[in-house]
């Protein structure tokens, strides 16, 4: 701690006990459980894929597009049951990263703000929270294209 | 503990890194079958299978022609599967200035290669007249230009 000077010397002496009894955090192990988790989830997703390409007129170009509607579909359903909720706490980023992670955030908002009403409550909290990946989406794949567009250019 | 915990780990992360590069065997052949020609004419699409089968980047390869139009699907290795785009319309632009065509379709996507088998096949038992051919060869095109 840099601000030491300030504590007396049994404040010092705590925080050096506490941080030896305190609990580390299981980074490593975190990892693992969202990319198993998160690659579960891709494995799905790409389950669904191949569904929609072999048994649809979809191929591998617009296959995405019906993907992403059931995986959110699935998804709904999921956080409405309560069930999304222990999957995000087992598996972290795991659950998140994904896109059913942009699902669970909409979905999640939308139920917690019913009671306040469909306009006031669901509609203006619904994009609490997936608004931002909204924003920062667009603007990063904004900066993205910037910097494509003037490699072309430059490189031919 | 925390040593073996951590060896586990370890061993697993290796593992699937190694896993990935099991079957990759990119020496072979491409893999062909030519359609008879005797009750319809793919005389164009057996010589750009022949064309193409010297590559070193095909895996498999299929075509179909309805009159001066072709669709070629091909798989490639799937360690070359970043170079997948600069592939596709390097061949396209081989084939299209080897038989000065105009109408030259190169696909890649799994969708229209399982199509192209399906019609292969079809011509293959003779089970399919010329207008159909011409039809489905339509069809196929247009569903490998859809975009999202």
């Amino acid at each position: 701690m840099n601000n030491d000077k300030s504590k007396t010397a049994e404040e010092q002496n705590y925080h050096k006990l506490q941080q030896k009894k305190e609990l580390k955090r299981p980074v490593i192990l975190n990892c693992f459980k969202a990319f198993f988790v998160g690659g579960f989830i891709c494995l799905i997703g790409q389950v669904i894929t191949t569904f929609y390409i072999y048994f649809f007129d979809f191929t591998e170009q617009t296959a995405g597009n019906p993907t992403v509607a059931t995986i959110i579909f699935f998804t709904m359903l999921l956080t409405g049951f309560g069930l999304y909720d222990k999957l995000g706490q087992f598996a972290g980023a795991g659950s998140a990263v994904p896109v059913t992670g942009f699902g669970n955030a909409v979905i999640s908002t939308a139920i917690e703000h019913r009671t306040e009403g469909f306009i006031l409550g669901v509609g203006s909290n619904m994009f609490k929270l997936a608004g931002s990946v909204i924003v920062y989406g667009v603007f990063s794949a904004f900066i993205i294209a910037i910097i494509k567009t003037l490699f072309m250019k430059w490189m031919g | 503990m925390i040593k073996l915990k951590n060896s586990i780990y370890f061993f697993l992360i290796l593992f699937f890194l190694i896993g990935c590069q099991a079957n990759d065997n990119a020496a072979n052949d491409p893999s062909f079958t030519k359609l008879s020609t005797t009750s319809h004419n793919q005389h164009l699409s057996n010589q750009i299978k022949d064309y193409l089968a010297s590559d070193k980047d095909v895996t498999t390869i299929s075509a179909v022609n309805a009159g001066k139009d072709v669709i070629v699907t091909i798989e490639i290795p799937h360690m070359k599967r970043f170079r997948l785009a600069t592939i596709r319309e390097k061949l396209e632009k081989d084939i299209k200035k080897e038989f000065n065509l105009d109408k030259v379709e190169v696909s890649t996507d799994q969708k229209i290669i399982m199509e192209l088998d399906k019609l292969e096949k079809r011509i293959e038992r003779d089970a399919i007249t010329e207008d159909e051919i011409k039809k489905e060869v339509g069809r196929i095109m247009k569903l490998s230009k859809e975009e999202t």
